[in-house]
């Protein structure tokens, strides 16, 4: 009920400036059933295109990050060698970054991966390690007196203590990467719902508003999924 | 059962934390360690627990030279240290698992102990749902169905308000009874040093300074209100001072 009220206040204030600039912003109703109408056809293929780049990034840079960011918080030798290296390159506006990746890579698939692997991949490591370190020593004594081997340490201590703070950070590096996906899909050999929105700006209005509509759709439903997820795995918080 | 001899610790060097410690404990005694802040009463558990490693000196238990953790050897601290993203169950099972236990009798014996300890029905609560003097119940618990031969306490009641305290001090009692073990309750509470030990060893600067016998006090739930308890109470603060 609380979220129906959340979206009743988003419609009413589209509602409104479109009232007010309505040469410019077409009207919700016209861009839903513009959605329905447009999407088999025009939205399918970019939404796929976007959606796989945006998940590939996210599951490699968790991956990644869960490990390094373990690794860190576990060892003060490995926190001290790693902790230079994320310090300087993560504060590297990422937006700087999409022409150097134009031309390291030459598929755009993986130019696209790589800058939202690096744009979550930070947040991931330092968020895990930081989880790690507040663990209670009492809790890894426990843990070590129950004799748990490798593998049950991490699925039975560090997995479970690390994962709601890996969510949140998640929550907040998905907005920021739908961004980035936008700007670098715009960019060289453009493909994807970036490119659509972009090569409707001036052409048609309303289908570059189906495009952003779909482009927040996508991130709306990858909250929800993080939310099942949170649900699921951390009924304890 | 436990043996100390000559042990020395340090965490930094030239700053000993633990200087000659020499005692032997038999099977099923129960001692209280009382001390200041920072005179070393943790550092011993640690060290019995096989957490910390002796710069010197040695610990048998059971005549065999502690060199690791050992599986039945039970910690319980101050605040429980138990898992919050697990359930009372789950933090119970956890070691049986580890050790493959069939699942029908990892439940048997859960089931029992936490019938023992008087927290069955919270069996399938996570940790942030119980109180405080529950929570180390169950951290108690899940070193019983280790069947753990010695359980060490850290400072146990500390975080606990004085009903809860007495209730739990209560427990350990009775836990006494049930379960043939040898417990070592570190704590700066002298009332609890005096209640929870049949020998009360009070440390000064890392050494064991004093032992103070307490045989003819120790498991009267009563003995709170008798003067003897008082005197032995007093006796024990002169000691510490």
């Amino acid at each position: 009920m609380k979220k129906i009220l959340g979206f009743i206040i988003i419609f009413i204030i589209w509602y409104f400036i479109s009232f007010i600039y309505h040469q410019q912003i077409p009207y919700p109703h016209d861009v839903i059933i513009n959605f329905f109408n447009i999407f088999p056809e025009q939205l399918l293929e970019p939404t796929l295109e976007s959606l796989s780049l945006l998940l590939t990034g996210l599951i490699l840079s968790v991956l990644v990050g869960i490990h390094i960011g373990m690794y860190m918080g576990l060892s003060s030798r490995v926190n001290q060698i790693i902790d230079p290296i994320v310090y300087s390159i993560y504060p590297i506006p990422k937006s700087a970054l999409v022409q150097v990746l134009i031309v390291i890579f030459a598929s755009m698939f993986w130019m696209k991966t790589t800058l939202i692997f690096i744009i979550v991949v930070f947040p991931v490591i330092i968020t895990v390690k930081d989880a790690v370190k507040t663990i209670p020593k009492e809790v890894f004594y426990h843990a070590k007196s129950l004799s748990l081997n490798k593998k049950e340490m991490y699925k039975e201590i560090l997995f479970p203590a690390i994962l709601p703070n890996l969510l949140s950070t998640l929550r907040i590096s998905i907005g920021t990467s739908i961004a980035v996906l936008y700007l670098s899909e715009t960019r060289g050999i453009g493909s994807g719902l970036g490119y659509y929105i972009d090569s409707h700006v001036v052409v048609n209005n309303l289908n570059m508003f189906t495009g952003i509509f779909e482009l927040s759709l996508i991130g709306y439903l990858l909250f929800i999924g993080i939310d099942i997820l949170e649900k699921r795995w951390c009924k304890w918080i | 059962m436990i043996k100390m001899n000559n042990l020395n610790f340090s965490y930094e060097e030239n700053k000993p934390v633990i200087r000659h410690i020499n005692l032997e404990l038999d099977k099923d005694e129960k001692i209280s360690i009382i001390g200041r802040s920072g005179c070393g009463k943790t550092t011993i558990l640690l060290l019995l627990a096989g957490l910390l490693k002796p710069v010197s000196g040695e610990i048998l238990i059971n005549n065999q030279l502690l060199l690791d953790v050992r599986r039945q050897t039970g910690m319980i601290f101050q605040n429980g240290g138990l898992f919050p993203w697990k359930t009372v169950y789950g933090n119970c099972s956890l070691g049986l698992k580890a050790r493959h236990t069939p699942k029908k009798e990892m439940d048997h014996k859960i089931d029992q102990v936490l019938d023992n300890l008087e927290i069955k029905h919270l069996k399938a609560q996570y940790i942030k749902n119980i109180s405080g003097g529950q929570k180390q119940r169950v951290a108690i618990a899940r070193t019983l169905v280790l069947d753990s031969d010695v359980l060490l306490f850290d400072e146990p009641s500390a975080s606990l308000d004085a009903f809860t305290k007495e209730n739990f001090q209560d427990l350990l009692l009775s836990i006494y009874e049930k379960y043939p073990l040898c417990s070592i309750v570190v704590t700066h509470d002298i009332e609890e040093a005096v209640y929870l030990g049949q020998k009360i060893i009070v440390m000064k600067d890392g050494k064991m300074d004093e032992i103070i016998d307490n045989k003819k006090l120790f498991g009267d739930k009563s003995a709170k209100k008798s003067i003897a308890f008082y005197e032995k109470c007093i006796e024990v603060r002169k000691r510490l001072e």
